[in-house]
């Protein structure tokens, strides 16, 4: 008998057909039966209930691309899979040989997917292992079988008919019943599950493709005390305890992730009728409950929501997946289930003593899959994970996790009535590590720390002879450096220049700029860099909004500023600022040194609101960092390290101060940033140890890793600015091992430079980020939830920097310097923090993992996206350089360097992205365009240009009409050409078996699904079609293949 | 956070920022007697923080 599938039912055969080695929708009933034991009796009782059931004698046929199920008659010879039985030699061996068989996979096609086994451990003791394919029975069906079974066997021992009402319906039957209803509540489900948040889980669970072997369970029980409140609490507001649980777990979410929007999928049984209730099948209902955290409710408030939202969502049909156009992750990215207590079989199973035996089950759905049953008055929760965060050390996150679950649970028993930020969730653990990541934001004691012009002076006054900067041939000593800042800051005091002005500095790359920098500190004044080419009216903004009247520089400034010319070089005439000895020996009027709360340099910033806004840093924050940096990059004299960075980008602080604070030479890139392989190239590139590189830039030397003259004597290179990419960070390490030593930093200019620092060794990240790292020297680092505490290892929250490094504010910006610079609790009274607006989290090995902007949101066509995802997974295919995605016109577009075609990256993501996240439009470009920061310029991108490609091209070749005249006929459309997207044509998963299917019977080649999945457009099917046949081909005798290639005709 | 209501606080170096009125100010600031939602505070900021030098500097310079 054949009949349709039910669309549960066709899901899961689709999912078992894209990948076939997935074990994880076996289920199982494993038992030990003690006592005298009837093999002919038990192999009779399994005859009897096969024959009973239709579901344990139904395989799975596909015609034309289409499941069937086809039941056996009862009663049929050979419809009972055989009986394994097995002696095991002791019951650790029983454990093997039951893990083995219920982690075993099933192949749909292959028959009934039902197996039976009997271990033998001793004469009296065995244990039976049934297991079956999620496709013909549910958890229900279990405690069915076992207790038909039970019935039939004792029936068999006593010599009597088994004692079972007939069955009234059959899953045949259901199965029609059932494609009516789902189709009715299709519409619920598209309406209820639009636009889903993004599938953010604790500690990066799902992340990352899972069942590396790394899956697992971690289970915790909720004592009877707790479980009596949950239970009450549940009472009081006429609810179950399935909702106070679903409700909890939404908040375990919610705090670890900050979204106010939480989806989690859970099963009915779907026997609500009392037909359905004697029937083994799969009937069970997966749906998903869509939680609304918003506004910090009570969790008693919470609770009522919830209560409604399952009232509406746990009566419909499963979710049709397939026709909610957005991936199953996202719609569902985890579940909460919770069974009934198992009380074993409720009638007797002849003389045997019916108990539990352990099943070995590794395999896990989700990213994160929690399932609860109640027991003895307790609660057992289950927390099951995939391996899919990637991290070696997910089992005890999970662990944390589950541990965290608990402490929640009781708080919501004791305290319902509290906001849901108030609920307790972390452990003592957890508080215990939020101190210790945070750093310590202590500086040295003042009097202990000098600023670094103090650290300059002792080092000139050290070796004044030495090289201090190198320049094209330029060398200038750090003697010379001194002389000529003390004139220029003598020449800035006789122009009016008072301490605690702002200067500007204006210059091309060179000596003077760096002696600038210092004459400006000598004058007791702080500077404010800009670029050589600044726009007029930008900087003459950003300088009055400064207040600052005097500019170094040699351009012509507009009217109202003194521009202050620096001195050329140690032989220029004397008396350029006045009458020669008028200024005196080097350091004989320098005025004060600056304290540390002066001010040493602004740096002007873009606003959100497109007015620059001036950063303002006070020495001890320079002091700090320049300290830590030192001594950090172990920078001494002799190192040689590149200024790379432009002067008006505070990376220059890292590059400059330190290398002259150690005695070591500074080696300035006079003809631009750009030209930094040149300079490795030339003679002295070779001395060059250590460079500092945005990390966008250093991806493009990494793309050309074979053509740059990397200096032997490198031996550090430090990196930030953007995300760093895995893929880069291990072609780098192919290249030089160990020998370089590689710091990845982050840090925004209102915390001085740098705030963490990672060192990324040899661990591959693989499909992980590479760190941002830990909080460096007298820094503290807290990740804030939207209430403003802080969140342990796991959670999402806002990056806030504290201690010594937080900036002064943002010159005359009141109102945004309150709002970004906040009142630091965990600091020395009168503390501030600076608050980022970067979401990250903190890794199971306590590093800081970058995870965008919160305000970086992307959105297409309605869809969420972030695009710091879809270029991660770009930057993974080789033949992708660097990689920037963007929005254009309602569109996703890729901006990407490297050979690889869009086509071909299309299909690269669409192996791990969900569609929505693959870019429609692509521009392969020779570099990123990048600003003077280092970062994508945005602006500078090209607006992408349809190909003419994208226009109707008929398909040509036999493959392509061959594949162009399926599609019209399953899609439904009158003319397909070969550079049609198969989606973008209203394909979906089903219909792409169809058309394997298809492609199979027209030329007995087997195309796998996944292969339709992965080539979109007819083009790339067919290309893919022909390899096939090639491959086909070649392994055929002359006259198979003449056979073969005739019935191709289309 | 941005719903609820807000103080206007200052520290010792007569720095300004925002803190929730429902909860005790970390030591070393204290309220200046303003309170509204975070926009009104921010305002209120914005036209009283007028030097915005820390007051030691103030007092050095």
């Amino acid at each position: 008998m054949k009949a349709p599938l039910s669309p549960a039912q066709e899901r899961l055969w689709l999912l078992q057909r894209l990948d076939p080695r997935d074990a994880s929708y076996s289920m199982y009933l494993v038992r030990r039966l003690r006592g005298p034991l009837d093999s002919g009796a038990l192999e009779g009782a399994f005859a009897d209930v096969v024959a009973r059931h239709e579901s344990l004698r139904t395989r799975f046929e596909e015609e034309d691309g289409v499941p069937w199920a086809v039941a056996g008659p009862p009663g049929e010879a050979g419809s009972v899979p055989p009986v394994e039985w097995i002696h095991a030699d002791d019951e650790e061996h029983a454990r093997r040989i039951v893990a083995e068989r219920v982690n075993a996979p099933f192949d749909l096609a292959e028959g009934v997917p039902l197996r039976i086994a009997v271990v033998a451990i001793g004469p009296l003791d065995h244990v039976l292992c049934v297991t079956m394919h999620h496709i013909i029975g549910d958890g229900w069906s279990l405690g069915i079988l076992l207790d038909d079974l039970a019935e039939c066997y004792t029936a068999r021992l006593r010599g009597r008919a088994p004692n079972l009402a007939p069955l009234p319906v059959q899953p045949s039957d259901y199965a029609r019943w059932q494609r009516r209803r789902a189709e009715r509540a299709v519409p619920y489900w598209q309406e209820r599950l639009a636009d889903p948040p993004p599938p953010d889980l604790p500690f990066g669970l799902g992340g990352a493709p899972g069942g590396d072997g790394r899956a697992g369970y971690q289970v915790v029980r909720v004592g009877r005390e707790v479980t009596d409140g949950l239970e009450r609490l549940a009472r009081e507001h006429k609810t179950t305890l399935f909702t106070v649980l679903m409700a909890a777990y939404q908040v375990l979410l919610h705090r670890h992730t900050g979204h106010d929007d939480v989806l989690v999928g859970t099963a009915v049984a779907g026997r609500d009728r009392v037909e359905l209730e004697p029937m083994v099948g799969y009937l069970s209902q997966t749906v998903v409950l869509r939680g609304d955290l918003g506004g910090d409710p009570a969790f008693t408030e919470l609770l009522r929501r919830i209560r409604q939202e399952a009232l509406t969502a746990l009566s419909r049909p499963s979710v049709p997946f397939e026709r909610i156009p957005h991936p199953a992750e996202a719609l569902m990215p985890t579940m909460f289930i919770l069974h009934t207590e198992d009380a074993g079989p409720t009638r007797p199973f002849g003389d045997l003593s019916v108990s539990f035996f352990p099943d070995g089950f590794r395999q896990v759905k989700l990213g994160l899959s929690v399932e609860a049953w109640p027991d003895g008055g307790e609660i057992v929760v289950s927390f099951g994970h995939d391996g899919s965060s990637g991290s070696p050390h997910e089992a005890q996150a999970v662990r944390r996790l589950a541990d965290r679950f608990l402490i929640l649970l009781g708080s919501v028993a004791a305290e319902p009535h509290r906001r849901i930020s108030e609920l307790r969730v972390w452990t003592g653990d957890d508080e215990a590590d939020i101190r210790d990541m945070a750093g310590d934001g202590a500086p040295e004691p003042e009097s202990r720390t000098p600023t670094v012009p103090e650290m300059l002076a002792e080092t000139i006054r050290r070796t004044p002879g030495a090289v201090a900067v190198i320049c094209g041939e330029i060398e200038v000593t750090y003697g010379e450096l001194d002389r000529r800042a003390a004139r220029l800051a003598a020449a800035l005091r006789a122009r009016g220049v008072r301490p605690g002005d702002v200067v500007g500095v204006c210059l091309p790359r060179s000596a003077e700029a760096i002696v600038a920098l210092l004459a400006v500190w000598r004058a007791g004044a702080a500077y404010l860099p800009f670029e050589p080419d600044e726009p007029e009216q930008r900087m003459a903004f950003s300088l009055a909004d400064a207040g600052a009247a005097h500019v170094i520089t040699t351009r012509a400034l507009p009217a109202g500023l003194t521009a202050v010319d620096p001195p050329a070089g140690e032989h220029d005439e004397p008396g350029e600022y006045g009458e020669p000895g008028e200024y005196g020996e080097p350091g004989a009027d320098a005025g004060p040194s600056p304290r540390p709360g002066d001010l040493a340099y602004v740096i002007s910033t873009s606003g959100s609101t497109g007015r620059p806004k001036g950063v303002a840093v006070e020495h001890r924050a320079v002091a700090a960092r320049v300290g830590w940096m030192r001594q950090e990059y172990g920078l001494a004299p002799g190192d040689r390290v590149v200024q790379f960075a432009s002067l008006s980008f505070d990376t220059h602080v890292e590059e400059v101060f330190p290398t002259l604070a150690a005695g070591a030479t500074l080696v300035l890139l006079p003809g631009g940033a750009a030209t930094l392989p040149d300079l490795l190239a030339a003679p002295g590139g070779e001395r060059i140890t250590v460079l500092d590189l945005p990390t966008a830039y250093w991806h493009h030397l990494v793309e050309e890793i074979d053509q740059i003259a990397w200096p032997p004597a490198l031996r550090l290179v430090v990196i930030g600015g953007d995300q760093a990419s895995g893929g880069v960070v291990a072609r780098w390490r192919g290249r030089f091992g160990d020998a370089v030593r590689l710091v990845n930093t982050y840090g925004p200019t209102e915390a001085a430079v740098i705030a963490t620092a990672a060192d990324l060794g040899g661990t591959p990240y693989g499909h992980a980020r590479p760190p941002i790292g830990r909080p460096v020297g007298a820094t503290t680092v807290h990740l804030l939830d939207p209430a403003g505490a802080p969140v342990p290892k796991g959670a999402i929250g806002e990056l806030v920097i504290g201690g010594a490094g937080v900036a002064r504010g943002y010159l005359r910006r009141p109102a945004l310097t309150a709002a970004a610079f906040v009142p630091d609790p965990l600091g020395p009274p009168g503390a501030r923090r600076y608050r980022t607006g970067d979401r990250a989290r903190w890794t199971c090995d306590g590093e800081l993992e970058f995870l965008g902007r919160f305000d970086g949101q992307l959105k297409v066509r309605g869809f969420r996206i972030e695009p710091g995802e879809v270029e991660a997974r770009l930057l993974d295919h080789p033949g992708v350089g660097q990689a920037f995605v963007t929005v254009h016109a309602e569109e996703l577009v890729a901006y990407v360097t490297g050979t690889a075609t869009g086509e071909e990256l299309a299909a690269h993501l669409a192996r791990t992205l969900p569609r929505h996240l693959v870019p429609t439009a692509w521009v392969t470009l020779d570099a990123l365009p990048l600003t003077s920061r280092g970062k994508v310029d945005r602006a500078a991108l090209p607006a992408p240009v349809r190909a003419s490609s994208a226009g109707h091209v008929p398909p040509s070749t036999d493959a392509e009409l061959l594949v162009a005249g399926i599609w019209a006929e399953l899609l439904g459309v009158s003319s397909v050409g070969a550079n049609d997207d198969f989606f973008a044509l209203g394909g979906h998963s089903l219909l792409a078996t169809r058309i394997a299917a298809r492609l199979r019977r027209a030329i007995g080649v087997e195309v796998p699904v996944r292969t339709i999945f992965e080539r979109r457009t007819v083009a790339e099917l067919a290309v893919a079609v022909e390899d096939l046949l090639v491959a086909e081909l070649e392994g055929m005798s002359d006259e198979e293949a003449e056979r073969l290639l005739s019935s191709a005709e289309p | 956070m941005t719903d609820s209501p807000m103080l206007v606080v200052v520290n010792d170096e007569e720095q300004y920022s925002v803190w929730w009125s429902d909860r005790e100010p970390p030591a070393g600031w204290r309220p200046t007697g303003f309170s509204g939602t975070r926009e009104e505070c921010l305002d209120h900021i914005e036209k009283v923080w007028t030097d915005m030098r820390p007051l030691s500097a103030r007092r050095d310079g």
